[in-house]
């Protein structure tokens, strides 16, 4: 298992590699540089004063030597620092990291306490009217906008206190209570979307193992219903289940950049958002490699949670047979 | 078999609802079981010989399938009348079953000790650990080499013959009264075979379980059991003690099935026989003898009338449901 953790770790480097070529040149493809955002349109500079401007904004040179110039920062550690606020880049995103972190991680766990049971319910409900209602309810989280329906509930929970951040976030640490609360409704208009998806994963997977030989088996051995689904049908049935939320944990995090928006919360979502209306590169380049790390971490955290749940697979070849 | 039947079929029934019609994959089957007693029921693969035994646990699934009549008594008492909670409780307990493919059979993600356990501590009400430690010693007694060690280990880490020995271990260790075999070592190489059955055959006698054994291999039947039932088209058509069957056939489909064993004492074209043609589609069967189309002794009147049970000896029981042997056929 260590090795095989080491080995995916490794494949980290190529893939951050991959990802700092296409960002870099992807937020420069955007109209309008950092310099133009900055200047507007009412402010008019002297020639000087644009070159210099020019040479603080890092619009000088051409984007492959700035691109070479920022690589060799990045691997020595220096993130860079904002265009707009001129503040170190890495400890602004870190600080912010944890909200966001906390939305997704929120969201995922109400996506699977709402998905698995409603999943498994509607696998085992032979009634044709409550399938064809849990389907457009599927349907509606799949297809309802996140932005629409945080918008939604933030309109619905205004007047209630406590619910809705708008400006005063606490932290977690300061009163967990208090800030779950504040958390649910982001969390739960990122996570719907994805309690669809793994709603139905959760109720074809079922249908299908609870097609198997082996439920046969433990009917024949006299085991309660509930038993019969609990260990023997739904711990297979997961497994394509693990899949799907783990591959959708990023798109979560994704989520959160406008979600953030909505509610006010001081994320790393909502700074990305500021540094891409501010062309502010060395903030979106930075906020795009975390994602991508978290994109690793997370797929590889899936894929040992797999090989603990099914003793099939084994990471490492080191399978016994006999 | 003067002794008083522990398990009784009569007149079963069971039905699956598909989009082309009503399919009777059993239709009036109707067999004692006696303490102690191996039961073979022999037939062509679709001729309800599985769905008879699953049907007797209630393990029939519903939708589609459907036990439209008849009696299952089990000591007395119709299992096809009683709640599912009662029948759930005799499940594994007293009447158990091994299934035809031990891969498929076990669960894949669940420790084979843990599948022998579960029904070991809901049946003697035992703890977690000494329902694993009489698992591992159920392992030990069917012959799993090095058990303690192993049973930790999941399904696919033993071999074929090695899962159907804990599929054995699973089905016999709450002592059931009854055995039912649903083809246990068609999956298997043949020299797991005779192993496999030798351990059934062993620990059934022991214990004086009644066995029912599923098979199409008449081979089998030979070495195995008591009293055979062959089935065609979700009936039985023949009866008999099994020497009577094998050397004195009644029904001409249980003469082609013996024909078709490969002798090698033949040679050329007569080696390999099969009765021609294929079995009936079961949706909508006419009211005439089911094996006309293919018989060689067809007469007018198989194929227009269900021939009846004919019983040719009231003390072996042994019946036969064929034209050639009715009362009238037989006097004429």
């Amino acid at each position: 298992m260590g090795k095989y953790i080491a080995t995916r770790l490794l494949s980290l480097i190529p893939v951050l590699f991959g990802v700092s070529l296409i960002v870099f040149f992807l937020v420069r493809l955007i109209p309008g540089s950092a310099l133009e955002m900055y200047m507007g349109t009412q402010v008019e500079a002297t020639p000087e004063q644009m070159i210099e401007l020019q040479r603080i904004f890092g619009e000088d040179k051409p984007v492959v030597v700035l691109y070479t110039e920022w690589l060799g920062r990045i691997l020595k550690g220096d993130f860079g620092h904002s265009l707009r606020t001129g503040r170190a880049v890495l400890p602004d995103i870190l600080s912010r990291l944890p909200l966001s972190l906390e939305l997704t991680v929120i969201a995922l766990f109400l996506a699977l306490l709402i998905g698995i049971p409603q999943g498994i319910l509607s696998s085992l409900r032979k009634n044709p009217v409550s399938d064809v209602l849990n389907r457009i309810a599927g349907l509606l989280g799949l297809s309802l906008p996140q932005f629409w329906l945080a918008s939604l509930m933030v309109l619905a929970f205004s007047n209630t206190q406590g619910w809705i951040p708008m400006g005063n976030y606490i932290k977690f640490t300061d009163d967990p209570l208090r800030n779950l609360r504040m958390m649910l409704l982001p969390s739960l208009s990122i996570g719907i979307g994805l309690s669809a998806v793994i709603m139905r994963y959760t109720r074809n997977s079922m249908l299908e193992v609870l097609q198997m030989d082996y439920i046969r088996t433990a009917k024949a051995k006299g085991l309660a219903k509930r038993i019969v689904i609990i260990r023997h049908a739904l711990k297979n049935a997961i497994l394509p289940v693990i899949t799907v939320a783990g591959f959708n944990t990023g798109y979560l995090l994704g989520g959160a950049i406008v979600i953030e928006e909505v509610f006010a919360l001081p994320g790393m979502g909502r700074l990305a958002l500021y540094a891409i209306y501010q062309r502010d590169y060395p903030v979106i380049q930075a906020i795009v490699l975390v994602i991508a790390t978290l994109f690793v971490l997370v797929n590889l955290l899936t894929d040992i949670i797999y090989s603990l749940v099914d003793p099939r697979i084994r990471l490492d070849n080191g399978a016994r047979h006999s | 078999m003067s002794e008083e039947s522990i398990l009784r079929v009569e007149g079963l029934v069971t039905q699956f609802s598909t989009d082309r019609g009503l399919v009777k994959a059993v239709d009036g089957i109707s067999f004692d079981l006696h303490r102690g007693e191996t039961l073979g029921i022999v037939g062509e693969s679709g001729s309800g010989k599985s769905v008879t035994n699953l049907s007797i646990l209630r393990l029939v699934q519903s939708p589609p399938g459907n036990i439209a009549a008849g009696k299952v008594l089990f000591q007395g008492q119709d299992l096809l009348q009683a709640s599912e909670e009662e029948v759930r409780l005799l499940r594994g307990k007293n009447i158990s079953m091994i299934f035809q493919d031990p891969l498929t059979s076990l669960n894949p993600v669940l420790k084979v000790s843990m599948q022998i356990a579960e029904a070991i501590q809901l049946h003697h009400g035992l703890g977690r650990k000494p329902a694993k430690a009489k698992a591992v010693e159920m392992m030990k007694l069917i012959g799993i080499p090095d058990a303690e060690r192993r049973a930790d280990d999941y399904p696919h880490q033993f071999s074929g013959g090695m899962r159907q020995r804990i599929m054995i271990a699973m089905a016999l260790s709450c002592n059931p009264d009854i055995l039912i075999a649903d083809e246990p070592t068609t999956a298997l190489d043949v020299t797991i075979q005779a192993q496999i059955l030798e351990l059934i055959k062993s620990l059934s006698a022991k214990d004086k379980t009644a066995v029912i054994l599923i098979t199409h291999d008449l081979g089998v039947v030979a070495g195995m059991c008591d009293t055979v039932c062959v089935m065609y088209a979700g009936r039985i058509v023949e009866r008999a003690p099994v020497d009577e069957l094998f050397y004195d056939p009644k029904h001409p489909y249980t003469r082609g099935l013996l024909d078709s064993i490969p002798s090698v004492d033949l040679s050329g074209p007569d080696r390999l026989y099969s009765i021609p043609g294929a079995p009936p589609n079961l949706i909508d069967l006419p009211d005439a003898c089911p094996f006309a189309p293919r018989c060689s002794r067809v007469m007018e009147v198989c194929t227009k009338a269900t021939p009846p049970e004919t019983v040719l000896d009231t003390a072996t029981s042994r019946s036969v449901r064929c034209w050639l042997h009715t009362k009238e056929n037989q006097n004429a």
